[in-house]
């Protein structure tokens, strides 16, 4: 712990070689929540850079409360929101454009479906959906606080999550079909 | 009791093992909840903590960016080692370029003949550019006579130059023009005479309005050994360029290069303009470390004006001056914090501190910012001049130091209706922006003349104090004309 407290301190110093430790230490964690908020591994990085960016401009802020990857998890989120309000349409229009998508109602075998199959299958979400799914889902948002991050309304985050929920589960329906040999 | 007894029994018999089959729907509606419940699971084990390392690429643009950041906000208040760095490297090179310079301008043999050419004599060239063949090894002196000489060409050249004591100097010269003019004056005992063949040249530079160029006078200063051979010896390893011609051209030096007149002089003019700016927003809200750019914003007609200062020495500049400008813009932007909650009237961005969600009531609309923006602008520039007959142009860059004197701005709703106005605020912010422009002049004689100006600006410090949770920077394009009057 007094480590990691002097690798903040000299962050806040922008100490080059506390930055490096910093990054060497948490990108791939921040990179493998990245690549679930990016539709591509370029995005990804883009994202990571953005974060870490942000973290080190703002590490001055932090104070010491909470945990400090806890903290730098959350940059990461807004990083990627603000990645996809600058670089996509806006947010509000990736939701409108997929209100029309049929989805049916399903469920999926149980398999043991590999993290890389997960990951794919998350990442060919909808914009929209992929967001609020894994900041309801993976970082236990509630709907109210997605809202305020991303500027829609709570009952906008509550039938995109269920919307999201359904196509995943017929991505994983058609997964669960394939042999296992068969899925890269 | 016994009764209540028996009934107590007949049901506990009866029911207690009783198995009913729920009907499949049943099972259907809480097959969806446990989907629901397993892929959450899934999502959560798998991918929640999964670690992924990066390319190695990320951090080298991570590391660039930061050096950027680092050096692009600029504090005149805090020291900055990147600006200090560049301050160095600028007065280095300088330093560097001015002894070139020197060096070029007060080179002890090409100043002798500047002498000459400014005291008027008249100054007889003889191209020494073909006697690189020259061995100096081939000179000798006997009695006053001195001879370097060479035996490679079958034509020779021979210059005789005599002065109190006779010195005369042989040299083997590729034949090059067969102009050679020869005079001998009474009251010179110099002797030139020259042997040139084919296209041996002799030039002769000299203010042709007041000597006759086909009566060269002789050169009016000895030449003694000296100072000759070492230009014979530096004759050898100079590479001949071509020199164009210029209006003010004095001469020639003996390494062929024009000889001109130290152009110097003051110009003052007045420049008005239209600017194209963007103004980027960067949003800090710093409960949610959230920080992010806006782009949606719409240019509007700004101009600025002024007048402008040029001090040009042969090919530099330095420009000052004294701007008005008026910066325009349309903004727009999804809040997520509420102004209009607030009754007050403050100014947009300027006067809001970021509220947070306890004490706000949070909504999502989106907004226009009308922004007036009034500033006085004082310009450094510096730069390179380049001068042709009719023609010149300044290539100028540097800070421009300004000062926010005033701001209007109008808040409003998508449906126009108008949440805030502010009229004349007394907002006051120095700042500085960088300016890289380029002057394109028509000369109409001496003292007047014209000009286009294309520039470029782009703002170094933000507009607002570095609490306040929006940054703010004007970046644009502007084109300005005027004219100039130069003493």
């Amino acid at each position: 712990m007094r480590e990691l407290d002097d690798i903040v301190k000299g962050c806040q110093n922008m100490d080059r070689k506390a930055q490096k430790v910093l990054y060497d230490r948490y990108s791939p964690i921040l990179f493998g929540m990245a690549m679930r908020y990016a539709s591509c591994a370029s995005e990804a990085e883009d994202m990571l850079q953005e974060a870490f960016i942000n973290i080190f401009k703002h590490v001055k802020q932090y104070e010491g409360h909470g945990s400090f990857e806890g903290w730098m998890k959350r940059i990461l989120i807004n990083a990627a929101i603000g990645y996809i309000r600058k670089h996509k349409k806006h947010i509000n229009d990736s939701f409108d454009e997929i209100q029309e998508i049929k989805i049916k109602d399903t469920s999926f075998e149980t398999r043991d479906f590999t993290k890389e199959e997960l990951m794919s299958t998350i990442n060919e979400l909808p914009e929209g959906f992929r967001l609020v799914f894994n900041l309801y889902a993976i970082e236990g948002y509630k709907h109210r606080e997605i809202a305020e991050m991303l500027g829609i309304q709570v009952g906008t985050s509550k039938s995109q999550y269920s919307r999201a929920r359904k196509i995943l589960m017929n991505k994983l329906q058609v997964l669960s079909k394939m042999p296992e040999d068969r899925v890269s | 009791m016994k009764d209540r007894n028996h009934i107590d029994d007949l049901f506990r018999d009866g029911l207690s093992n009783q198995q009913v089959t729920p009907p499949k729907s049943n099972w259907k509606g809480m097959q969806s909840s446990l989907d629901n419940m397993r892929l959450e699971h899934l999502a959560k084990v798998k991918l929640a903590n999964q670690a992924i390392t990066p390319a190695k690429s990320v951090w080298q643009k991570i590391a660039t960016k930061l050096w950027w950041e680092q050096f692009i906000h600029f504090s005149a208040l805090k020291f900055n080692i990147y600006y200090a760095a560049v301050g160095v490297v600028g007065i280095t090179s300088g330093v560097i370029i001015s002894n070139q310079v020197n060096t070029e301008i007060y080179h002890p043999e090409k100043q002798m003949h500047i002498e000459m050419l400014q005291s008027r004599d008249a100054y007889n060239y003889v191209d020494l550019l073909e006697m690189e063949t020259l061995n100096p090894t081939q000179v000798s002196k006997q009695n006053n006579q001195i001879e370097i000489s060479s035996n490679q060409q079958s034509n020779s050249g021979e210059i005789a130059h005599n002065n109190n004591a006779t010195t005369k100097l042989t040299a083997q010269l590729t034949p090059r023009t067969t102009e050679t003019p020869t005079d001998n004056t009474e009251q010179s005992a110099t002797e030139l005479s020259s042997n040139f063949q084919g296209d041996t040249k002799t030039r002769i530079t000299e203010n042709q309005a007041d000597n006759d160029i086909t009566k060269p006078q002789i050169i009016g200063m000895p030449l003694i050994l000296d100072q000759l051979v070492p230009i014979l010896i530096s004759a050898q390893q100079i590479h001949i360029k071509n020199y164009s011609e210029r209006a003010d051209t004095l001469g020639y030096d003996y390494q062929g290069e024009p000889i001109v007149k130290d152009l110097s002089f003051f110009e003052q003019g007045y420049s008005a303009g239209a600017i194209f700016v963007k103004q980027d927003f960067e949003f800090l809200n710093p409960e949610m470390q959230n920080a992010y750019l806006t782009n949606q914003d719409y240019s509007q007609f700004s101009y600025r004006f002024g007048i402008r200062f040029n001090y040009v020495k042969n090919n530099y500049i330095v420009q000052t001056g004294l701007y008005l400008a008026n910066l325009n813009n349309t903004f727009k932007h999804t809040t997520t914090h509420l102004i209009i909650h607030d009754d007050t009237p403050k100014l947009p961005y300027l006067e809001y501190t970021w509220p947070y969600e306890s004490d706000t009531v949070i909504e999502y609309k989106t907004h226009e910012y009308n922004n007036s923006y009034s500033f006085i602008e004082l310009p450094i520039l510096a730069g390179a001049h380049f001068e042709n007959e009719k023609f010149a142009v300044n290539l100028k860059t540097g800070p421009i130091f300004n000062l926010i004197t005033g701001v209007n701005s109008k808040l409003l709703l998508e449906s126009d209706q108008i949440i805030t106005t502010v009229q004349r605020s007394n907002f006051i912010r120095p700042g500085i922006r960088w300016e890289l422009s380029a002057d394109l002049i028509y000369r109409f004689n001496n003292h007047v003349s014209v000009f286009i100006e294309p520039s470029y600006i782009h703002d170094l410090t933000n507009m607002f104090n570095k609490n306040y949770a929006v940054k703010s920077r004007f970046k644009g394009y502007s084109g300005s004309v005027g004219i100039y009057y130069r003493f």
